[in-house]
């Protein structure tokens, strides 16, 4: 049997938080959503290029690019943190969705260019059609159905 | 919580980040800069930052770190967050390999939470980042300072929440007593018997 030892370590992040000043934790967390609104447009920007890149990730992936695939995943997560962020929370909705999917592709050594695309797809319309809320999550609900699909019956790789 | 400290109970209502020292490791410029917003805006201006597994064994290698924010996917087919944390915590590096760690992740598949929880880290938040849920975890992880077990299997903080006892009420040492309490082999005490025990006049007065 391995040899098991246990260490209590001094709680040095204990001991600063608990020191003399500081923030009332409502007053923290106000100063921080202060600050994400005013780097929201920036935010977005990012999230803008971020989806460009997604899309040429997902034309090499579609092409067979195993690298393509791990960039698809890569930029979906970046994405997903970024939405909320910049008043576009379904857009990173819809980013986490397309995590799941490819997640599970990648795993399975499968492909379907066809659900990638059209997650990117609606990740433009989200981004500039005025939609309702009912719309939006009636978008959703769809897409959740393709990693549902996904992963209930392989399919096999969509070549272009 | 059993193992909370008396001294952090203040924390339920103001805390102090502008000595802690704090690693951020983030690939994405612009998550970085979320991340870097928020502990501003708690009052942190102590950072290290850091973008590759490289650069993160490299901070952890240059000075104290009180607070570890790590992203758990780095770069593709490179070491990621959970490999960083896991070998921080069998680094031996004094005080870093204790650092309390919380993973970021845009996923959260039983997979990742799995690896998460494997690694060492003590939390792992879910992107978008929501500044409340961050800051309870940090007080959260202060307050409780959970001891760190360290074996071959596993290095981190302990995570066991909760004390089942032994499997099927059955433990399998010899010094472990039955779940059965069986009958009294003497007399209940008295009150008066007690209280010459603990004597309560002496601590009153």
């Amino acid at each position: 049997m391995s040899a098991v030892t246990y260490t209590r370590p001094p709680n040095r992040l204990g001991r600063l938080l608990s020191a003399p000043g500081g923030k009332r934790l409502k007053e923290a967390i106000a100063a921080a959503e202060v600050n994400l609104k005013g780097i929201s447009e920036a935010v977005a920007t990012e999230m803008d290029a971020a989806h460009a890149r997604l899309r040429e990730a997902a034309k090499s992936a579609a092409e067979g690019d195993q690298e393509g695939r791990a960039e698809v995943y890569a930029q979906a997560s970046a994405i997903v943190g970024l939405g909320a962020v910049c008043g576009h929370p379904r857009f990173g909705q819809v980013a986490y969705n397309l995590c799941e999917l490819t997640d599970r592709y990648i795993l399975a050594d499968r492909w379907n260019a066809d659900a990638v695309s059209a997650h990117l797809d609606m990740m433009v319309l989200l981004r500039t059609a005025k939609l309702s809320d009912a719309q939006s999550e009636a978008i959703l609900a769809g897409l959740r159905a393709l990693v549902r699909r996904a992963e209930a019956a392989p399919e096999r790789a969509v070549e272009p | 919580m059993s193992n909370l400290d008396a001294t952090l109970a203040a924390l339920a209502s103001r805390i102090q980040l502008k000595k802690a020292a704090i690693l951020l490791v983030e690939p994405s410029t612009q998550s970085m800069e979320i991340l870097a917003q928020i502990f501003m805006g708690f009052g942190a201006n102590q950072f290290l930052k850091a973008t590759t597994f490289e650069e993160a064994q490299k901070a952890s290698k240059s000075a104290p770190i009180d607070l570890i924010i790590c992203e758990s996917t780095l770069q593709p087919f490179q070491p990621d967050g959970y490999e960083f944390v896991s070998w921080l915590r069998r680094s031996g590096l004094q005080p870093n390999a204790y650092a309390p760690a919380i993973l970021v992740s845009s996923h959260s598949s039983a997979r990742c939470v799995t690896k998460a929880r494997d690694s060492g880290a003590h939390f792992m938040v879910m992107k978008p980042i929501a500044p409340t849920v961050l800051l309870e975890r940090i007080v959260w992880i202060a307050q409780t300072n959970r001891p760190f077990v360290s074996c071959d299997a596993y290095t981190g903080p302990d995570r066991r929440f909760q004390n089942l006892g032994p499997p099927d009420g059955d433990g399998r040492r010899a010094t472990d007593l039955s779940a059965d309490v069986g009958l009294a082999q003497q007399p209940n005490m008295s009150q008066d018997e007690i209280d010459g025990l603990l004597k309560p006049a002496k601590a009153a007065a």
